[in-house]
């Protein structure tokens, strides 16, 4: 009796399972009539085409960038998804809660927690009409793609693709003339930059530092840092293409840059190593912090903030600290209006 | 042969730290312009002009800041972590085991991931202590109540303790920023560039102690390394020993990683090259290690320090040069365990 009630279960059982897999095997039937009322169709730079009837009005985005991007553009209030990074991070929490109060509630769901840890599941149940997901997460980009989600693949790796991608999710949320502004913002400032660059005889060198500590971890030429240190005029004293290379302090020693840029780590780092007391740097005391590091996000188009307040500091003018903060307001008012540009100073100067 | 390689062993530090601090990757300030610079002050002190002067100010800062606390570091390290490996390889009798066996590298990787994320504690203190606790759990969980643990149970206790603490690493990982991240995985790979006095400080007196403390429990340690009841027949207390020697060894690898991060695999390999060159008398063996393996490893980052411009960890140099040299030596000596 035993033997026959557990030949009947095995029998149920594998037929059940039989059938979960057939179930899985089969493609999911999507009904596609949506192609002939297309309004907005975007390619981004890794080839996936994104086609929207209307303008995105349910964003997950799991690129914090983009997601800084899209409050520039004037677009945050459609975010339904972001990186739990933005909660979990004192520095990017403080500064979201300024631009969304569903953020400074924690009220926007967090399907990834940085870039590559998204939560598929959850990015489904939160029924976007477009994913902003970072481009390296190609297994995601691939199975939201076949659940017919509009997926846009970000990277953001130099000033172009930042550029590209400003463009495109001004496309993408109706924002088009927003971005268009931005843009030409961003080649005036750059224009701004290169005048400058022109009336200085010598060009200075810089010599990049990580974040937390990390003063003899750099950036090589391929790097965002170097591209702040070009606009603004500067030359990186590192001249390999790796990324981020470790140096020996007696290899600094030998490049003796005019100035070090500090990315979130204090400048008495530098300053309190005896071997580092013959630099000019820091002789000079031009060590300097980019902190806090979401007003300087080298991919978005803060990275020109970076490069203005750069290239104020390699001035070396009487007024350069009253100078950077002028340019420091006027940026950022352009980026996200005058009141949270007023309240990211104050933030700024209370980190200091 | 085998004295005379012992002689070399011996002899081999004083010459190798001299060269070591005459050589780095600046390409200025080479072993030619060092040369030149003391003629230069020794031949005409009063006739310098400001830029020599400034030049010999900055050779010496060089030297005495940046190479000199590196190479002294690097020979703590290797010896700490040679001897060590040395000592739990007589000590368990077992050829596969090193440094790290008890769990300190991964419990020093986990302390050391979790200060770098939260900033709770100084990295080197927080990698320190928690090699140290990953001893402690090891020897804690291969207690036996009623009869001594045997080494098996301690060698499998070390490896369920590493495991624990190498998914809590797995989990700090996953958790940090990329930043944060790079600055983990770049600490486990091992890491010697950032040197400096204060870092020796940090290291010489446990690790000296250690190595001072294995030197002289070295007759014994070829009595335990017979087995606890062969020790115990010609009157020494396994149990005390063991105890002993596991806390050197805690101190100087939990030191050497605190400040150094992982070099994976020294602690196994370097004890067997000694062995092969100068035979398993551990009267011999402990100091051997003490100076072969600060030699070897200021060699390995006297390359990993002037290869190219930047730095390449040094966990990286240490396997590609020793792997191949010890598979050589296996050859070349016929070596057989089984």
């Amino acid at each position: 009796m035993t033997a026959e009630f557990f030949g009947l279960f095995r029998c149920i059982f594998l037929l059940t399972f039989m059938g979960l897999v057939c179930a899985a095997c089969t493609p999911v039937h999507v009904p596609s009539d949506q192609a002939n009322t297309v309004q907005i169709d975007v390619t981004d730079r890794y080839g996936n085409r994104v086609q929207l009837q209307k303008p995105a009005q349910r964003i997950v985005c799991l690129f914090e960038a983009s997601a800084d991007d899209l409050y520039m553009l004037g677009a945050g209030s459609a975010l339904v998804g972001i990186p739990a990074k933005i909660y979990s991070a004192p520095d990017l929490y403080h500064a979201y809660s300024i631009l969304d109060r569903r953020i400074a509630q924690k009220q926007i769901a967090t399907p990834s927690n940085w870039e590559a840890s998204t939560n598929i599941e959850s990015v489904v149940a939160l029924q976007p009409d477009l994913v902003v997901v970072n481009a390296g997460q190609t297994d995601v980009i691939k199975v939201l793609q076949k659940m017919q989600i509009p997926v846009y693949a970000v990277m953001s790796e130099n000033l172009q693709q930042t550029r590209k991608e400003l463009h495109d999710l001004g496309a993408l949320t109706g924002r088009s003339e927003r971005a268009r502004q931005l843009l030409q913002f961003i080649d005036a400032e750059i224009a701004a930059m290169n005048a400058k660059k022109h009336n200085t005889t010598q060009q200075k060198t810089v010599y990049y530092g990580w974040s937390g500590g990390r003063i003899f971890s750099t950036s090589g030429i391929d790097s965002m840092p170097n591209t702040v240190m070009t606009l603004a005029g500067a030359r990186n004293v590192v001249t390999t293409s790796i990324d981020q290379p470790n140096v020996n302090p007696e290899k600094l020693l030998e490049w003796n840059p005019d100035v070090i840029l500090l990315w979130n780590s204090r400048p008495e780092q530098i300053y309190e190593r005896p071997e580092l007391k013959t630099l000019s740097a820091v002789q000079h005391r031009q060590v300097y912090n980019l902190r806090p590091t979401f007003l300087f996000n080298p991919h978005t188009p803060k990275i020109l903030l970076a490069a203005n307040q750069l290239q104020h500091w390699l001035s070396g003018s009487v007024d350069v600290h009253q100078d950077a903060a002028h340019d420091m307001q006027r940026i950022l008012s352009e980026f996200y209006g005058a009141t949270h540009a007023a309240q990211f100073i104050h933030m700024a100067q209370s980190k200091e | 042969m085998k004295s005379s390689v012992s002689v070399l062993i011996y002899l081999l530090p004083v010459p190798l730290i001299i060269f070591s601090l005459l050589i780095g990757p600046s390409e200025q300030f080479g072993l030619r312009d060092f040369s030149y610079a003391l003629y230069a002050f020794f031949s005409t002190p009063n006739h310098l002009s400001n830029i020599e002067l400034a030049r010999l100010e900055l050779m010496q800062n060089i030297i005495v800041n940046v190479r000199m606390p590196r190479v002294f570091l690097t020979f703590l390290v290797g010896a700490a972590l040679a001897s060590s490996g040395n000592t739990l390889q007589a000590l368990f009798r077992n050829p596969l085991v090193d440094s790290y066996v008890l769990g300190i590298s991964s419990g020093a990787a986990l302390g050391a991931a979790l200060a770098l994320l939260t900033g709770w504690l100084p990295v080197q203190v927080s990698a320190f202590l928690f090699g140290i606790l990953a001893v402690c759990m090891t020897y804690g969980f291969a207690q036996q109540r009623y009869e001594k643990s045997s080494v098996v149970v301690i060698l499998l206790s070390g490896m369920i303790v590493s495991g624990l603490f190498i998914a809590g690493l797995s989990i700090v990982q996953y958790l940090s920023d990329p930043y944060k991240l790079q600055a983990i995985v770049q600490w486990t790979m091992g890491n010697l560039h950032q040197a400096t006095w204060e870092k020796v400080e940090q290291a010489v007196l446990p690790i000296a102690l250690s190595l001072l403390g294995m030197y002289g429990m070295r007759w014994r340690l070829n009595l335990l390394a017979l087995g606890q009841l062969e020790a115990q027949a010609v009157g020494v207390d396994p149990r005390r020993d063991q105890f002993l020697l596991v806390l050197f060894v805690t101190l100087a690898t939990s030191s050497s990683v605190a400040v150094a991060g992982i070099i994976s695999l020294y602690g196994l390999f370097v004890p067997h090259v000694v062995r092969m060159l100068i035979g398993p008398d551990n009267a011999k063996t402990v100091p051997a290690n003490i100076f072969l393996g600060g030699s070897f490893l200021l060699i390995i980052d006297n390359l990993s320090r002037t290869f190219s411009t930047f730095e390449i960890p040094i966990g990286i140099f240490t396997m590609l040069l020793g792997a191949p040299l010890f598979l050589y030596l296996i050859r070349r000596y016929r070596m057989n365990w089984a």
